[in-house]
Protein backbone atom coordinates (compact mmCIF):
# COMPACT_ATOMS: atom_id res chain seq x y z
CA UNK A 1 0.00 0.00 0.00
CA UNK A 2 1.60 3.05 -0.94
CA UNK A 3 2.28 6.21 1.33
CA UNK A 4 -0.16 8.75 2.06
CA UNK A 5 1.95 11.95 0.35
CA UNK A 6 2.48 9.25 -2.50
CA UNK A 7 -1.72 8.80 -3.15
CA UNK A 8 -1.95 13.01 -1.99
CA UNK A 9 0.18 13.37 -5.44
CA UNK A 10 -1.59 10.95 -7.16
CA UNK A 11 -4.54 12.52 -7.18
CA UNK A 12 -5.51 13.60 -10.61
CA UNK A 13 -4.24 17.35 -11.06
CA UNK A 14 -7.23 17.97 -13.88
CA UNK A 15 -10.11 16.91 -11.42
CA UNK A 16 -8.33 18.12 -8.22
CA UNK A 17 -7.99 21.65 -9.00
CA UNK A 18 -10.47 23.30 -7.00
CA UNK A 19 -12.08 25.42 -9.39
CA UNK A 20 -12.27 22.65 -12.14
CA UNK A 21 -13.54 20.24 -9.18
CA UNK A 22 -16.42 22.46 -8.27
CA UNK A 23 -17.52 23.01 -11.83
CA UNK A 24 -17.28 18.79 -12.17
CA UNK A 25 -19.34 19.03 -8.82
CA UNK A 26 -22.22 21.23 -10.05
CA UNK A 27 -22.40 18.83 -13.36
CA UNK A 28 -22.66 15.96 -11.48
CA UNK A 29 -26.05 16.99 -9.97
CA UNK A 30 -27.69 17.85 -12.88
CA UNK A 31 -27.94 16.84 -16.46
CA UNK A 32 -26.49 19.49 -18.16
CA UNK A 33 -26.39 23.33 -17.08
CA UNK A 34 -25.30 26.50 -19.32
CA UNK A 35 -22.45 28.82 -19.10
CA UNK A 36 -24.71 31.23 -17.13
CA UNK A 37 -25.64 28.68 -14.37
CA UNK A 38 -22.24 26.92 -13.99
CA UNK A 39 -20.80 30.98 -13.75
CA UNK A 40 -23.51 32.05 -10.63
CA UNK A 41 -23.04 28.50 -8.90
CA UNK A 42 -19.28 28.55 -8.97
CA UNK A 43 -18.50 32.17 -8.65
CA UNK A 44 -15.72 32.12 -11.27
CA UNK A 45 -15.40 34.92 -14.08
CA UNK A 46 -16.36 34.63 -17.54
CA UNK A 47 -12.53 34.05 -18.23
CA UNK A 48 -11.50 31.48 -15.95
CA UNK A 49 -13.74 29.55 -16.53
CA UNK A 50 -13.90 29.41 -20.07
CA UNK A 51 -10.36 28.35 -19.48
CA UNK A 52 -11.46 25.52 -17.19
CA UNK A 53 -14.32 23.96 -19.60
CA UNK A 54 -11.31 23.99 -22.11
CA UNK A 55 -9.42 21.78 -20.20
CA UNK A 56 -12.02 19.79 -18.95
CA UNK A 57 -13.32 18.97 -22.51
CA UNK A 58 -9.57 18.39 -23.89
CA UNK A 59 -9.70 15.74 -20.69
CA UNK A 60 -12.72 14.36 -22.10
CA UNK A 61 -14.53 14.94 -18.89
CA UNK A 62 -17.12 17.42 -20.25
CA UNK A 63 -18.71 17.76 -23.26
CA UNK A 64 -19.40 20.91 -24.56
CA UNK A 65 -22.37 21.70 -26.32
CA UNK A 66 -22.63 25.52 -28.55
CA UNK A 67 -26.20 26.52 -30.31
CA UNK A 68 -28.33 29.05 -30.63
CA UNK A 69 -31.78 29.95 -28.65
CA UNK A 70 -33.01 32.83 -30.90
CA UNK A 71 -30.31 35.00 -31.45
CA UNK A 72 -28.36 34.41 -28.51
CA UNK A 73 -25.35 31.96 -28.07
CA UNK A 74 -25.58 29.27 -25.41
CA UNK A 75 -23.01 27.02 -24.41
CA UNK A 76 -25.01 23.96 -22.73
CA UNK A 77 -21.96 21.90 -20.64
CA UNK A 78 -23.03 18.02 -19.10
CA UNK A 79 -20.33 15.22 -17.98
CA UNK A 80 -19.42 13.01 -20.02
CA UNK A 81 -19.82 8.83 -18.78
CA UNK A 82 -16.17 8.61 -17.82
CA UNK A 83 -16.34 12.04 -16.21
CA UNK A 84 -19.10 10.90 -13.55
CA UNK A 85 -17.12 8.06 -12.75
CA UNK A 86 -14.08 9.61 -12.63
CA UNK A 87 -15.51 12.34 -10.17
CA UNK A 88 -16.95 9.33 -7.93
CA UNK A 89 -13.66 7.77 -7.85
CA UNK A 90 -11.61 10.74 -7.48
CA UNK A 91 -14.32 11.77 -4.35
CA UNK A 92 -13.78 8.07 -3.19
CA UNK A 93 -10.11 8.50 -3.16
CA UNK A 94 -10.47 11.84 -1.06
CA UNK A 95 -12.48 10.13 1.42
CA UNK A 96 -9.77 7.59 2.19
CA UNK A 97 -7.30 9.63 2.52
CA UNK A 98 -9.16 11.58 4.93
CA UNK A 99 -9.94 8.55 7.10
CA UNK A 100 -5.79 7.56 6.55
CA UNK A 101 -4.98 11.64 7.40
CA UNK A 102 -7.51 10.98 10.60
CA UNK A 103 -5.67 8.07 11.51
CA UNK A 104 -2.36 9.46 11.17
CA UNK A 105 -2.97 12.79 13.04
CA UNK A 106 -4.53 10.51 16.25
CA UNK A 107 -1.89 8.23 16.10
CA UNK A 108 0.92 11.55 16.53
CA UNK A 109 -1.57 12.89 18.77
CA UNK A 110 -1.15 9.23 21.27
CA UNK A 111 2.93 9.55 20.57
CA UNK A 112 3.43 13.13 21.79
CA UNK A 113 1.12 12.89 25.15
CA UNK A 114 2.47 8.82 25.69
CA UNK B 1 -12.30 26.80 -2.07
CA UNK B 2 -11.02 24.08 -0.17
CA UNK B 3 -11.79 20.13 -1.56
CA UNK B 4 -13.05 18.83 1.79
CA UNK B 5 -15.41 15.61 0.86
CA UNK B 6 -18.08 16.03 3.60
CA UNK B 7 -18.77 19.38 2.64
CA UNK B 8 -19.14 18.55 -1.02
CA UNK B 9 -21.16 16.09 -0.36
CA UNK B 10 -23.60 18.32 1.76
CA UNK B 11 -23.01 21.12 -1.43
CA UNK B 12 -24.07 18.07 -4.13
CA UNK B 13 -27.21 17.29 -2.62
CA UNK B 14 -27.88 21.09 -1.94
CA UNK B 15 -27.32 21.61 -5.87
CA UNK B 16 -29.37 18.70 -6.76
CA UNK B 17 -32.02 19.95 -4.79
CA UNK B 18 -31.98 23.51 -6.86
CA UNK B 19 -31.35 21.87 -10.13
CA UNK B 20 -34.28 19.12 -9.34
CA UNK B 21 -36.75 22.27 -8.23
CA UNK B 22 -35.19 25.12 -10.27
CA UNK B 23 -38.40 25.76 -12.24
CA UNK B 24 -40.69 25.79 -8.60
CA UNK B 25 -38.23 28.46 -7.51
CA UNK B 26 -38.15 30.33 -10.40
CA UNK B 27 -41.16 32.05 -8.14
CA UNK B 28 -41.55 36.29 -9.47
CA UNK B 29 -43.91 35.28 -11.83
CA UNK B 30 -46.29 33.59 -9.29
CA UNK B 31 -45.80 37.14 -7.15
CA UNK B 32 -47.20 38.89 -9.73
CA UNK B 33 -50.01 36.79 -10.06
CA UNK B 34 -50.50 36.90 -6.10
CA UNK B 35 -50.47 40.71 -6.65
CA UNK B 36 -53.10 39.96 -9.50
CA UNK B 37 -54.99 37.83 -7.15
CA UNK B 38 -54.79 40.65 -3.94
CA UNK B 39 -56.05 43.34 -6.17
CA UNK B 40 -59.05 41.33 -7.76
CA UNK B 41 -60.13 40.24 -3.89
CA UNK B 42 -60.30 43.99 -3.01
CA UNK B 43 -61.53 45.10 -5.50
CA UNK B 44 -64.53 42.42 -5.25
CA UNK B 45 -64.78 43.87 -1.71
CA UNK B 46 -64.65 47.32 -2.81
CA UNK B 47 -67.64 46.65 -4.72
CA UNK B 48 -66.36 46.59 -8.12
CA UNK B 49 -66.89 43.67 -10.81
CA UNK B 50 -70.15 43.61 -10.08
CA UNK B 51 -71.63 39.74 -10.54
CA UNK B 52 -74.08 41.66 -12.67
CA UNK B 53 -71.84 42.95 -15.55
CA UNK B 54 -69.86 40.06 -16.26
CA UNK B 55 -66.57 41.23 -16.10
CA UNK B 56 -65.99 39.80 -12.70
CA UNK B 57 -66.27 36.24 -14.61
CA UNK B 58 -63.09 37.79 -17.16
CA UNK B 59 -61.36 38.77 -14.27
CA UNK B 60 -61.34 36.01 -12.49
CA UNK B 61 -60.34 33.85 -15.46
CA UNK B 62 -57.11 36.19 -16.46
CA UNK B 63 -56.50 35.69 -12.59
CA UNK B 64 -56.16 31.70 -13.04
CA UNK B 65 -54.32 31.77 -16.09
CA UNK B 66 -51.87 34.34 -14.73
CA UNK B 67 -51.16 31.78 -12.19
CA UNK B 68 -49.84 29.56 -15.26
CA UNK B 69 -48.47 32.07 -17.99
CA UNK B 70 -47.00 34.41 -15.28
CA UNK B 71 -44.41 31.83 -14.08
CA UNK B 72 -43.32 30.77 -17.74
CA UNK B 73 -42.97 33.88 -19.00
CA UNK B 74 -40.83 34.94 -16.42
CA UNK B 75 -38.83 31.70 -16.27
CA UNK B 76 -37.86 32.38 -19.92
CA UNK B 77 -37.31 36.43 -20.46
CA UNK B 78 -36.04 36.91 -16.79
CA UNK B 79 -34.81 33.68 -15.07
CA UNK B 80 -32.95 32.21 -18.17
CA UNK B 81 -31.07 35.18 -19.01
CA UNK B 82 -29.86 35.91 -15.43
CA UNK B 83 -29.65 32.77 -13.55
CA UNK B 84 -29.03 30.56 -16.47
CA UNK B 85 -30.71 27.01 -17.71
CA UNK B 86 -30.31 24.08 -16.02
CA UNK B 87 -31.62 20.52 -16.46
CA UNK B 88 -32.05 18.19 -13.73
CA UNK B 89 -31.01 14.91 -13.53
CA UNK B 90 -34.66 13.78 -12.97
CA UNK B 91 -37.38 16.72 -13.66
CA UNK B 92 -40.05 17.06 -10.99
CA UNK B 93 -42.47 18.36 -13.70
CA UNK B 94 -41.62 17.77 -17.44
CA UNK B 95 -42.86 19.82 -20.31
CA UNK B 96 -45.98 16.89 -21.32
CA UNK B 97 -47.10 17.17 -18.17
CA UNK B 98 -47.37 21.02 -17.83
CA UNK B 99 -49.30 21.32 -20.76
CA UNK B 100 -51.43 18.25 -19.85
CA UNK B 101 -51.96 20.24 -16.66
CA UNK B 102 -53.08 23.40 -18.71
CA UNK B 103 -54.86 21.71 -20.59
CA UNK B 104 -56.75 20.59 -17.85
CA UNK B 105 -56.92 24.20 -16.67
CA UNK B 106 -59.04 25.27 -19.84
CA UNK B 107 -60.99 22.45 -19.76
CA UNK B 108 -61.96 23.99 -15.55
CA UNK B 109 -61.75 27.86 -16.49
CA UNK B 110 -63.85 27.66 -19.92
CA UNK B 111 -66.16 24.50 -19.53
CA UNK B 112 -66.62 23.58 -15.49
CA UNK B 113 -66.72 26.98 -14.08
CA UNK B 114 -69.18 28.64 -16.16
CA UNK B 115 -71.27 25.76 -16.89
CA UNK B 116 -71.12 23.31 -13.70
CA UNK B 117 -68.96 24.59 -10.73
CA UNK B 118 -71.01 27.82 -10.61
CA UNK B 119 -74.56 26.72 -10.72
CA UNK B 120 -73.40 23.91 -7.81
CA UNK B 121 -72.34 26.81 -5.93
CA UNK B 122 -75.87 28.47 -6.27
CA UNK B 123 -76.10 25.90 -4.06
CA UNK B 124 -73.59 25.52 -1.65
CA UNK B 125 -75.04 28.23 0.95
CA UNK B 126 -76.73 24.94 1.89
CA UNK B 127 -73.66 23.82 3.62
CA UNK B 128 -72.81 25.35 7.08
CA UNK B 129 -69.01 26.52 5.26
CA UNK B 130 -67.91 27.47 2.24
CA UNK B 131 -66.77 24.52 0.60
CA UNK B 132 -64.09 25.62 -1.92
CA UNK B 133 -61.77 27.85 0.61
CA UNK B 134 -62.50 24.61 3.23
CA UNK B 135 -60.32 22.62 0.32
CA UNK B 136 -57.74 24.43 -0.04
CA UNK B 137 -57.35 25.67 3.35
CA UNK B 138 -56.99 21.95 3.78
CA UNK B 139 -54.52 21.06 1.32
CA UNK B 140 -52.26 24.06 2.60
CA UNK B 141 -52.60 22.50 6.25
CA UNK B 142 -51.81 19.00 5.05
CA UNK B 143 -49.43 20.16 3.12
CA UNK B 144 -48.01 22.47 5.97
CA UNK B 145 -48.84 19.31 8.79
CA UNK B 146 -46.75 16.87 6.30
CA UNK B 147 -43.56 19.27 5.78
CA UNK B 148 -43.21 19.45 9.51
CA UNK B 149 -39.94 18.02 10.40
CA UNK B 150 -38.43 19.00 7.29
CA UNK B 151 -35.58 20.83 6.55
CA UNK B 152 -37.24 23.44 4.01
CA UNK B 153 -40.43 23.67 6.42
CA UNK B 154 -41.92 26.56 5.50
CA UNK B 155 -44.34 27.57 8.06
CA UNK B 156 -46.67 29.77 5.91
CA UNK B 157 -48.41 26.64 4.63
CA UNK B 158 -49.70 26.16 7.60
CA UNK B 159 -50.32 30.02 8.46
CA UNK B 160 -52.64 30.52 5.48
CA UNK B 161 -53.80 26.93 5.51
CA UNK B 162 -55.52 27.67 9.13
CA UNK B 163 -56.31 31.70 7.62
CA UNK B 164 -58.62 29.79 4.55
CA UNK B 165 -59.48 27.04 7.29
CA UNK B 166 -60.94 29.98 9.74
CA UNK B 167 -62.43 32.15 6.37
CA UNK B 168 -64.37 28.98 5.27
CA UNK B 169 -66.61 29.42 8.86
CA UNK B 170 -67.07 32.58 8.56
CA UNK B 171 -70.73 31.59 6.85
CA UNK B 172 -71.35 29.27 10.14
CA UNK B 173 -71.28 32.18 12.24
CA UNK B 174 -73.20 34.67 9.74
CA UNK B 175 -70.16 36.88 9.39
CA UNK B 176 -69.60 37.07 5.79
CA UNK B 177 -71.75 35.16 3.04
CA UNK B 178 -70.72 32.08 1.50
CA UNK B 179 -70.40 34.27 -2.08
CA UNK B 180 -69.06 37.11 0.39
CA UNK B 181 -66.19 34.68 1.07
CA UNK B 182 -65.46 33.20 -1.92
CA UNK B 183 -65.82 36.01 -4.31
CA UNK B 184 -63.43 38.45 -2.57
CA UNK B 185 -61.69 37.38 0.71
CA UNK B 186 -60.58 33.93 -0.66
CA UNK B 187 -58.92 35.90 -3.23
CA UNK B 188 -56.79 38.19 -0.96
CA UNK B 189 -55.49 35.09 1.26
CA UNK B 190 -54.63 33.48 -2.19
CA UNK B 191 -53.14 36.58 -3.65
CA UNK B 192 -50.95 37.12 -0.18
CA UNK B 193 -50.01 33.46 -0.12
CA UNK B 194 -49.24 33.38 -3.58
CA UNK B 195 -46.81 36.64 -3.29
CA UNK B 196 -45.05 35.39 -0.06
CA UNK B 197 -44.73 31.95 -1.29
CA UNK B 198 -43.45 33.49 -5.00
CA UNK B 199 -41.06 35.52 -2.97
CA UNK B 200 -39.72 33.28 -0.44
CA UNK B 201 -38.53 31.18 -3.60
CA UNK B 202 -37.26 33.42 -5.61
CA UNK B 203 -35.09 34.54 -2.26
CA UNK B 204 -33.71 30.61 -2.09
CA UNK B 205 -32.92 30.84 -5.93
CA UNK B 206 -30.87 33.98 -5.72
CA UNK B 207 -29.52 32.76 -2.33
CA UNK B 208 -28.28 29.63 -3.03
CA UNK B 209 -26.73 30.73 -6.88
CA UNK B 210 -25.88 34.44 -6.78
CA UNK B 211 -22.46 33.11 -5.18
CA UNK B 212 -21.13 35.08 -8.26
CA UNK B 213 -22.26 38.56 -6.59
CA UNK B 214 -20.94 37.42 -3.43
CA UNK B 215 -17.30 36.84 -4.32
CA UNK B 216 -15.52 35.97 -7.10
CA UNK B 217 -13.00 32.91 -7.55
CA UNK B 218 -9.83 34.00 -9.39
CA UNK B 219 -8.25 30.79 -9.86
Amino acid sequence: MSSLPDQINGLDRVIHEPARLAILTVLSACDEADFTFLLRVTGLTNGNLSTHLSKLEAARLVGIEKKFVGKKPQTIVSLTDSGRSQLEDHWRQLKELRKQASAVSRKALRLTFS
Amino acid sequence: MEADPKSSEDDRQRLESITQSYAAYQGLGVSIAGVLALSYGWIRLAGGFDEHHGWWLLAMQLVLWSNILLPRLFSRFYYRPKFGYVKPLSPQITDRQFWAVSAGAVVFGVILVPFVILPAWEHSDRLPFEPFTLAIGVALVGSGLFNLNKPNYKPYFLVFGLALLTLAFLPTFHIQTHKQVLSSWFWVAVGVFDIVFGWDSHRTLVRNLAISDREQNHV
